[in-house]
C-alpha cells in the first residue's frame, strides 16, 4: 500500500572496547513507509540513538544495509554521500550542545544553505533564513542573537531550521524534546507534527518516553541491548503488549493522576545488563519476570503474532505466555 | 491536626548578579507536616532548588540571600540559626538528595567510606564496629549488598548510586528529607525501583519529605500533597486529589493539557504559549498573566493573593472575582 | 534591524567582554602599566639619541645618582640608566612577542591538525611533542642557542621552538574536546566540510583560549629572554636588555645597587602587569562570567 521510504537490513554496530566488542546494535531490521513516524523507544544505551546516527552515517555501521528510497547508501563512497545526506537530516537531543554558542541564530541556519549551495545570492540567503525561522516560529527578530541568550525551546527551534533548511524528506529526531520542559515540549511535539503534515515528512523519532512516542508515532519499535524485541502499530502497543519487557517498560510510567497509584507494578529485577559481549540467547532473560532456563539458551527472532504485531519473546512465540 | 514540621511564610529570596537582581523566590509560603510528603511541582526557572538551598542554607554565599520571610522547621527558626547550629541540623535533621548521582557522589572514596562519614559526622562516641554494622544495614536497607561497600562509585550503575546517595541521606535517620529530581536521570524501570524503596522507607522510617520535580506522574506515585510553583511562588496548593482531580490555576491546566496522554489518542497538545519569564525582569500584576488565556484587566496591575478554598488555595484573580461575585 | 551576519553581535560581544574585563581592577591596571610600557618603548626615539645616550660610553659620568639630566643616574661605563631601560624594553618586547607569535603558530597548527585528525598522525604528532618536552624549555633555549651562536635572532628562535610543544598540547585537548561536541555533529549532519568546520566551528571556540594563553606565556617569554641575556647566550652588550643589564650590574651590587635593581624592577613590573591582564582577560572571555 504505502511505499516503503527507508528500509534497514541486518544492521550492526559494534564498538572495540578495553573489554571487548560492544554490541550498540545488533541485527537491526526495520522499515518505514513515506509520511509515517517510526518510534525507537528504549533505556539509556539500548543502541536507539545509534541506530539514528549509523542511517545517517555519521556512524559508520559495522554491517548491513539500509536502503534510502530503494538505494544502498552504505555502497555510496563517503564522498559521495553528501549530496545523499541532503535528503536526510537529524534533529539532535541537547539543545545547548548541539548549537555551536559563536554563531548567531541567522548564521546557524544559514550554514547548511551555505554548505550545500542552496542559495544563489546573500539576499536570497538572507531571504531563506528568515523563511526557515518562520517556518519554525522563530521571531525575525532573534536572526542576530546568540544562542546563550535563548531557552532550550528556542534553541531547539534552530536545531529543527537547519535540519529542514536543505529541505530533506527524512528526519532522525533524537530525543529532540527530553531536554525541555513539558510546557515549550508539547509546542515542540506540535510543530514537529505540523511541519510533517506541511512537507511530507517522514520522521524516526527515538525517545525513552513512552507518552511522547505514543502521542507522535504511527508505529513503535521497542529496543532492549542492541536489539528490537517488539514492533507493532502504536495503538496494538500499548492496547495488546507482547514482549515482558514492553509490559515491564509500560507498567513503569507514572501516569499523572493519583488513581494510578493503586495500580499493580510490574518491577523488574536489577539492572540493565552490559552490551559488551552479549552472551547467546534473550539478553532480557536475566531480568524476566518470566524467564526460564531455556531463555538463556534459546535464539530468539522477530516473529509475525499477526497483523504485523512483532516480538522476540521465545515464549509468547511458542504460545506458552499469555496475558490476558 | 497533624503537627506542623515546616513553615514557610513569604519567603524572598534574591540573587545579585552584575548590576541586576533576580527575584528567584517572590512571597513563596508553605506547610508540610510530620510524615507527610509535599511535592513541589514547576519548570525550569520556577525557583524549586532556590527553595531547597534555602531551607537548607547553602545559598551560594555573597550572591544569595533572603529578603524576607520566615523559615521554621520543628519550632525553630532557621533564618536565626548560626553557621554551627545549621551544620548539624544539616544531614542530622534535614537531608537532601540531588538529581545527578553521578556527580553528588566523591568518586575517590569508597561507597562504605562515603556513608560513614556521615554517621561519623553526626554521632560522636560511637566505635568503629558500630559504625561499621551502621553502614551494612543502611546499604541493605536501600537494597546493595553490604559486601559491596569497599567499592567505588564509578562501579555502580546510575540507579545503585542513587540507592547510594540515598543511604547517605537516610544515615541519620533526618526527620525531614529534601529530594531535588531525585529520579530525573533514571531510566523508566529503574526509577520504578527507586521509587518503590523510597516509598517504603518513608513509611519505615516515617521521615517527611519535601519532593522536588517536574513529572507529575512521580508527584501523582509519591504525595499527599502538591504545591505548583511558578515564577517563585506557589501559585496553587492542595492534596494530590485535589491538584489532580480539579486544578484551578490556569498554569496548572495549562500543565496537564501540555502532557500528551497515554489514554485514548489525542491529535494536538495544548501548549502553553510563551516563556518562563525573566527572573530580572518579572512582569507587573501576576506572573503568570503574559501566557495567559484567562486573563484580565486586574492580571496585569494586581498580584494576586492566595484564595483558599477548603485547604485548595490558587493565587489566582479568576477564584477572588467569583467570590466577591458570590 | 534585521542585520545579517553576525556585525552587531560581534560589537556586543566586544562590549560584553570589556564590561566583564572593567570588573577586574587588578586586570585594568595590569592593562594600563603594560600600555605604558609599550608606549614608553615605541616612543623611545623622541626622548632619548640612541647612540649618544644608550650606547656612548662617558668616563666623566660613571655611577652617578639622579639628577635632572640623568633621571635614574647612569651606569658603570656613564650611560644614562632610564635611556637604557627604556631601549631595554623595546628589545624585551621585540623578543618576547615575536617568540610568542611564531612559537603559538606553529603549536596551533599542529595542535590541530593532531586534534582534529586523530589516529596516527595525532600519535606521531604528539610523541615529538613529548620528546621536546622531557626536555626543560630553558634547558633547550640554552642549547639551541649554545649550538647555532648568541645573537637576537637565534634567542628567538630557540625560544619559539621551545614554546612550540606545550601550544601544541593545548590547542590539542581544545579540539579533541570540541570535536566530540554535538554541534560539531550537527555541521557534519547537514553536509559541512572538513575545512569549513575547522574554520568556523573549532577554531572561534579556541582562539580566545589562545589568546589568554599566548598573553600568560609573554610574561615568561620576558623572563626567559633576560634569563638568557644574563648568562650570555642573549642580546649581546652594548645592545640594552634588562638581562644583559642585570648580569653587567653584577660587579657593582654592593656599591651600586640601583644599577642592579633598576632593570630587575622594569622585569618585575613588565611580567606582573602582563599576567594581571593576561588573568583578567580569561575571566573576560568566558561567557559564563555574566
Amino acid at each position: 500500500m504505502d511505499d516503503i521510504i527507508l528500509d534497514v537490513r541486518n544492521l550492526k554496530k559494534y564498538f572495540p572496547t578495553p573489554h571487548g566488542m560492544l554490541h550498540a546494535v545488533d541485527d537491526v531490521s526495520l522499515s518505514i513507509c513515506k509520511g509515517q513516524t517510526l518510534g525507537l523507544v528504549g533505556e539509556s544505551g539500548c543502541g536507539k540513538s545509534t541506530i539514528g546516527r549509523t542511517i545517517l552515517r555519521l556512524i559508520e555501521p559495522t554491517s548491513g544495509e539500509i536502503y534510502f528510497e530503494g538505494s544502498n547508501i552504505l555502497e555510496v563512497p563517503k564522498s559521495q554521500f553528501k549530496s545523499m545526506r541532503r535528503n536526510m537530516q537529524f534533529i539532535f537531543q541537547d539543545p545547548y550542545s548541539s548549537i555551536n554558542p559563536r554563531l548567531t541564530v541567522s548564521q546557524s541556519i544559514a550554514e547548511p544553505l551555505i554548505v550545500n549551495k542552496l542559495a544563489s545570492s546573500k539576499r536570497e540567503l538572507h531571504e531563506l533564513v528568515l523563511h526557515y525561522m518562520e517556518m519554525v516560529g522563530l521571531d525575525h527578530r532573534l536572526a542576530s542573537a546568540y544562542p546563550h541568550e535563548l531557552d532550550g525551546g528556542r534553541r531547539q527551534r534552530i536545531g529543527i531550521a537547519r535540519a529542514l533548511s536543505v529541505r530533506p524528506r527524512f528526519i532522525v529526531c533524537d530525543e529532540p524534546v527530553s531536554a525541555l520542559d513539558v510546557s515549550i515540549q508539547a509546542q515542540i511535539l506540535n510543530l514537529l507534527q505540523d511541519l510533517q503534515e506541511q512537507l511530507d515528512l517522514t520522521y524516526i523519532f527515538v525517545t525513552h518516553n513512552l507518552s511522547v512516542v505514543k502521542h507522535i508515532s504511527n508505529e513503535i519499535a521497542v529496543m532492549y541491548l542492541g536489539q528490537i524485541v517488539e514492533k507493532c502499530r502504536t495503538e496494538e502497543l500499548f492496547e495488546r503488549p507482547l514482549h515482558p519487557y514492553t509490559r515491564a517498560l509500560l507498567s513503569a510510567i507514572l501516569v499523572p493522576s493519583p488513581k494510578a497509584r493503586n495500580k499493580k507494578r510490574e518491577i523488574l529485577k536489577g539492572e540493565i545488563t552490559s552490551p559488551i559481549n552479549p552472551a547467546p540467547g534473550c539478553r532480557f532473560a536475566k531480568r524476566c519476570n518470566y524467564a526460564t532456563a531455556a531463555c538463556a539458551e534459546a535464539g530468539c527472532e522477530l516473529r509475525d503474532m499477526g497483523g504485523g504485531h512483532m516480538t522476540s519473546c521465545a515464549r509468547v512465540n511458542a504460545g506458552e505466555l499469555k496475558w490476558d | 491536626m497533624s503537627e506542623r514540621l515546616l513553615e514557610i511564610r513569604d519567603l524572598e529570596v534574591q540573587y545579585l548578579t552584575m548590576g541586576s537582581t533576580v527575584r528567584a523566590v517572590n512571597g513563596l509560603s508553605l506547610v508540610l507536616n510530620k510524615g507527610e510528603t509535599l511535592g513541589v511541582v514547576g519548570e525550569t526557572g520556577a525557583g524549586k532548588t532556590t527553595l531547597a538551598l534555602s531551607i537548607m542554607q547553602l545559598l551560594p554565599k555573597k550572591i544569595g540571600r533572603i529578603a524576607g520571610g520566615s523559615i521554621v522547621f520543628a519550632g525553630q527558626s532557621i533564618l536565626d540559626a548560626s553557621a554551627r547550629e545549621m551544620r548539624s541540623v544539616r544531614g542530622d535533621e534535614i537531608a537532601m538528595i540531588f538529581q545527578d548521582p553521578m556527580t553528588s557522589l566523591n568518586p575517590v572514596m569508597t561507597i562504605g567510606d562515603q556513608v560513614a562519614e556521615m554517621l561519623e559526622l553526626h554521632s560522636e562516641g560511637r566505635d568503629k564496629k558500630e559504625i561499621s554494622d551502621k553502614v551494612d544495614a543502611l546499604l541493605e536497607m536501600v537494597g546493595i549488598p553490604a559486601e559491596r561497600k569497599e567499592e567505588y562509585p564509578h562501579q555502580f550503575s546510575g540507579g545503585m548510586r542513587q540507592r547510594v546517595v540515598i543511604a547517605i541521606a537516610l544515615a541519620c535517620n533526618p526527620t525531614l528529607l529534601i529530594a531535588d529530581e531525585p529520579t530525573t536521570a533514571l531510566d523508566v524501570t529503574i526509577q520504578a525501583q527507586v521509587l518503590e524503596m523510597m516509598e517504603d522507607l518513608k513509611t519505615r522510617l516515617n521521615t517527611s519529605m519535601l519532593l522536588i520535580t517536574h513529572d507529575l506522574g512521580v508527584v501523582a506515585a509519591m504525595c499527599d500533597s502538591v504545591a505548583v510553583m511558578y515564577a517563585g511562588r506557589i501559585i496553587e496548593y492542595g492534596s494530590v486529589d485535589q491538584i489532580f482531580e480539579s486544578p484551578l490555576h490556569p498554569y496548572t491546566i495549562g500543565l496537564f493539557n501540555a502532557i500528551p496522554s497515554l489514554e485514548g489518542k489525542t491529535h494536538r497538545l495544548i501548549p502553553i504559549e510563551g516563556l518562563m519569564p525573566n527572573p530580572a525582569e518579572l512582569p507587573q500584576g501576576c506572573s503568570f498573566h503574559p501566557r495567559c488565556t484567562k486573563c484580565m484587566e486586574v492580571c496585569r496591575h494586581q498580584s494576586p493573593p492566595d484564595f483558599d478554598e477548603g485547604g485548595h488555595t490558587v493565587a489566582c484573580h479568576l477564584f477572588g472575582a467569583d467570590k466577591e461575585g458570590a | 534591524m534585521r542585520r545579517k551576519g553576525g556585525s552587531a553581535g560581534n560589537e556586543n560581544q566586544f562590549v560584553d567582554i570589556w564590561r566583564r574585563f572593567k570588573r577586574n581592577k587588578a586586570a585594568v591596571v595590569g592593562l594600563v602599566v603594560f600600555m605604558f610600557i609599550v608606549l614608553m618603548a615605541l616612543s623611545a626615539d623622541l626622548f632619548f639619541n640612541y647612540e649618544e645616550d644608550v650606547i656612548k660610553q662617558n668616563a666623566m659620568e660613571r655611577f652617578q645618582g639622579p639628577s635632572a639630566e640623568h633621571l635614574l643616574g647612569t651606569d658603570q661605563y656613564g650611560r644614562d640608566m632610564l635611556a637604557r631601560i627604556v631601549y631595554g624594553a623595546r628589545m624585551s618586547l621585540l623578543i618576547s612577542l615575536s617568540v610568542t607569535v611564531l612559537g603559538t603558530i606553529p603549536g596551533l597548527v599542529i595542535g590541530f591538525v593532531a586534534g582534529y585528525f586523530g589516529g596516527k598522525l595525532d600519535s606521531v604528532l604528539m610523541r615529538i611533542c613529548d620528546m621536546f618536552m622531557a626536555i626543560p624549555a630553558l634547558l633547550m633555549a640554552i642549547t639551541i642557542v649554545a649550538a647555532l651562536g648568541p645573537s637576537v635572532t637565534n634567542l628567538i628562535i630557540a625560544l619559539s621552538i621551545s614554546g612550540v610543544p606545550s601550544t601544541a598540547r593545548f590547542t590539542r585537548s581544545m579540539v579533541l574536546r570540541l570535536r566530540g561536541e554535538e554541534f560539531i555533529e550537527s555541521a557534519r549532519a547537514v553536509g559541512t566540510g572538513d575545512l569549513r568546520i575547522m574554520y568556523k566551528h573549532i577554531f572561534p571556540n579556541i582562539v580566545s583560549l589562545t589568546i589568554v594563553n599566548a598573553t600568560l606565556s609573554l610574561g615568561s617569554m620576558i623572563l626567559a629572554s633576560a634569563g638568557l641575556s644574563f648568562i650570555g647566550l642573549g642580546v649581546q652588550p652594548p645592545t640594552p636588555e634588562w638581562g644583559t643589564m642585570l648580569s653587567n650590574a653584577r660587579n657593582y651590587f654592593t656599591d651600586h645597587p640601583a644599577l642592579l635593581l633598576l632593570p630587575g624592577a622594569a622585569i618585575l613590573i613588565t611580567v606582573l602587569s602582563v599576567n594581571l591582564f593576561g588573568d583578567g582577560l580569561r575571566d573576560a572571555l568566558d561567557p559564563k562570567m555574566k
